[in-house]
């Protein structure tokens, strides 16, 4: 899939492209392949130009060993990654489990077999992976698992009630509010990374959200209504 | 509520308190908020493509081929050979022949000539071998008398050996030449092809036959296992259609003969028969050529073509000879003896 011309160019402006068209044997398919930029500065959490293709292309890369290709798959999955785990784990945890699966899915590329399924590939590693005996999951961390550099502790005691509250939630909905609250991530980008449809991305969240306002104990929002009478 | 104005779906919109509020506490444990940088890798090493090395190998070893085939084949013209000399009673001599040269060993002494770089010759006691011509695609020598084994590993035609009025051309094997006082000699092939041409006749020989010749008469070529009665048949044969005429009722018989004590191993002799005499396809030796080669006997426009002696009709059959003698370059084992 080729992106469109306008986006290309809006992309170019902007110095992202690195390495625009590449032909591919033209004289037999004619195919045209968007090199994705790899560089460091990347802005966004989920480019839309990298697609299925692009995600293979740069799997195919990392697996020969290239570095700025890993680098690109990471910038790309890290917030699904660290989102399925800061739903399972307290932050630190979380970003400790992030890296490891990202390191072992560098050495294991080589069982992928569908490269433009990295993505799905990725969590699943990421579902199954557990810290060390004896750490317990978000549930039954205290506060101190929670501090954040420069954050208030009054902040902190909150955003600790806020991950015990969605760690109480069924596993779709967790993931979810994850990607969208601490991730950043806009229900279009939360689609393209996990695969979902957006209506179930839509729907996950508000109801995910509906579920969350309840164990917080916070009055139910209006669009959360409109979406239960849907 | 539409996508762009729900605060959920849409980061950017504006969005109630207690959300707004959930999101700001949540914000800093995010992935790039945290600055959670990429794990340190181990460094793959960079795979370079399977096929390069091979392709490479492949290049040299065919640039080394390309190189010793040619250093094979080339030759200063007029430059001696050597020839070793292996006698019971003293040890080897070293020796060289050039052109206009001749080596004879004595009884009880042979010799090992170097054929420039595409074979050897093996001179039996009592043999004298004369060096005429020596340069690249063309060596020749005269064998004057006695017994010699050559091996050699060339294109066809490099190397030949003079017999009295005969000349045995080597089309890339290994054979044995006997060259009595008399005039009379054997040729017998034990890889390859040679070519016997005295005059106009031109006999291939292929391996594991023999051919007996006199002067420039050349008997028909047969397998080295084949049958008294199959030798003496062709021997009478070859006299009936020399004396009589192949369209002789004499020569009927004889043919009936030969067919009748052929195996289907000896179907090269009859070939050779056929293709020397085409008029011989009006006896018993064409539908006994076509069972040994397998071949359908049955067409009268084909035989009436090869007793006629054309040449199209004739080559069809010989195409259905297991080898050929172009296959030259397959004797490589001849290079290794």
């Amino acid at each position: 899939m080729v992106p469109p011309l306008a986006s290309l160019w809006r992309h170019l402006h902007a110095g992202r492209i690195v390495l625009c068209l590449r032909l591919v044997n033209t004289s037999t398919c004619g195919c045209l392949f968007v090199e994705y930029p790899l560089t460091n500065d990347e802005p966004g959490a989920s480019n839309p130009l990298m697609t299925d293709m692009h995600v293979a292309h740069c799997v195919g890369q990392a697996r020969r060993g290239s570095q700025r290709a890993f680098a690109a798959l990471y910038r790309r999955f890290s917030p699904l990654v660290h989102a399925i785990q800061l739903s399972r784990f307290p932050p630190a945890i979380a970003d400790e489990l992030t890296q490891e699966c990202f390191a072992n899915a560098f050495m294991r590329l080589d069982q992928l077999q569908d490269d433009a399924k990295f993505g799905g590939w990725i969590a699943a590693i990421a579902r199954r992976m557990r810290p060390v005996t004896g750490v317990a999951t978000t549930t039954d961390r205290n506060l101190d698992d929670f501090n954040n550099d420069g954050a208030k502790p009054e902040d902190a005691a909150e955003a600790a009630r806020i991950f015990r509250a969605i760690a109480g939630l069924p596993e779709a909905y967790r993931e979810t509010l994850m990607l969208r609250l601490a991730e950043g991530m806009s229900g279009q980008e939360i689609a393209v990374l996990t695969g979902l449809t957006p209506q179930s991305v839509r729907v996950n969240l508000h109801r995910g959200m509906a579920k969350l306002r309840d164990a917080l104990g916070l009055m139910p929002a209006q669009s959360a209504r409109e979406i239960e009478h849907e | 509520m539409n996508e762009h104005s729900d605060p959920l779906w849409n980061p950017q919109a504006s969005a109630d308190d207690d959300l707004a509020r959930i999101q700001r506490l949540l914000a800093p444990y995010g992935v790039r908020a945290r600055g959670l940088e990429m794990p340190e890798t181990p460094r793959i090493q960079r795979r370079r493509s399977s096929a390069m090395p091979w392709a490479i190998a492949a290049a040299v070893a065919l640039l080394l081929l390309g190189a010793g085939y040619q250093y094979r084949l080339a030759w200063t013209p007029g430059r001696s050979w050597v020839a070793v000399r292996h006698a019971p009673s003293a040890s080897d001599g070293l020796t060289r022949l050039s052109p206009g040269q001749s080596l004879a060993t004595a009884s009880k002494e042979s010799a090992t000539i170097t054929v420039a770089r595409i074979g050897s010759i093996a001179l039996s006691p009592d043999s004298r071998l004369r060096l005429v011509q020596t340069e690249a695609g063309t060596h020749r020598v005269v064998l004057e008398q006695g017994h010699m084994r050559a091996r050699i590993w060339a294109p066809p035609g490099y190397f030949s050996v003079r017999a009295d009025a005969a000349e045995v051309i080597d089309l890339g094997c290994d054979f044995d030449l006997w060259k009595r006082p008399d005039g009379s000699g054997r040729i017998f092939v034990r890889s390859g092809w040679v070519s016997y041409r005295a005059g106009t006749d031109d006999i291939l020989v292929p391996e594991h036959y023999g051919l007996n010749f006199v002067g420039a008469n050349a008997q028909t070529p047969t397998r080295s296992d084949a049958s008294i009665a199959f030798t003496e048949a062709i021997g009478a044969l070859e006299r009936a259609v020399g004396t009589d005429g192949a369209r002789s009722p004499s020569v009927q018989t004889a043919a009936a003969a030969v067919a009748h004590a052929a195996r289907d191993v000896d179907g090269f002799s009859l070939l050779s028969l056929l293709s020397r005499s085409p008029a011989l396809a009006n006896t018993e030796l064409y539908p006994r050529l076509g069972v040994a080669l397998g071949v359908d006997a049955k067409d009268p426009i084909h035989r009436l073509a090869w007793e006629a002696g054309n040449q199209e009709a004739i080559d069809a059959w010989w195409k259905k000879m297991p080898s050929q003698p172009k296959r030259w370059w397959g004797n490589w084992l001849d290079v290794l003896g």
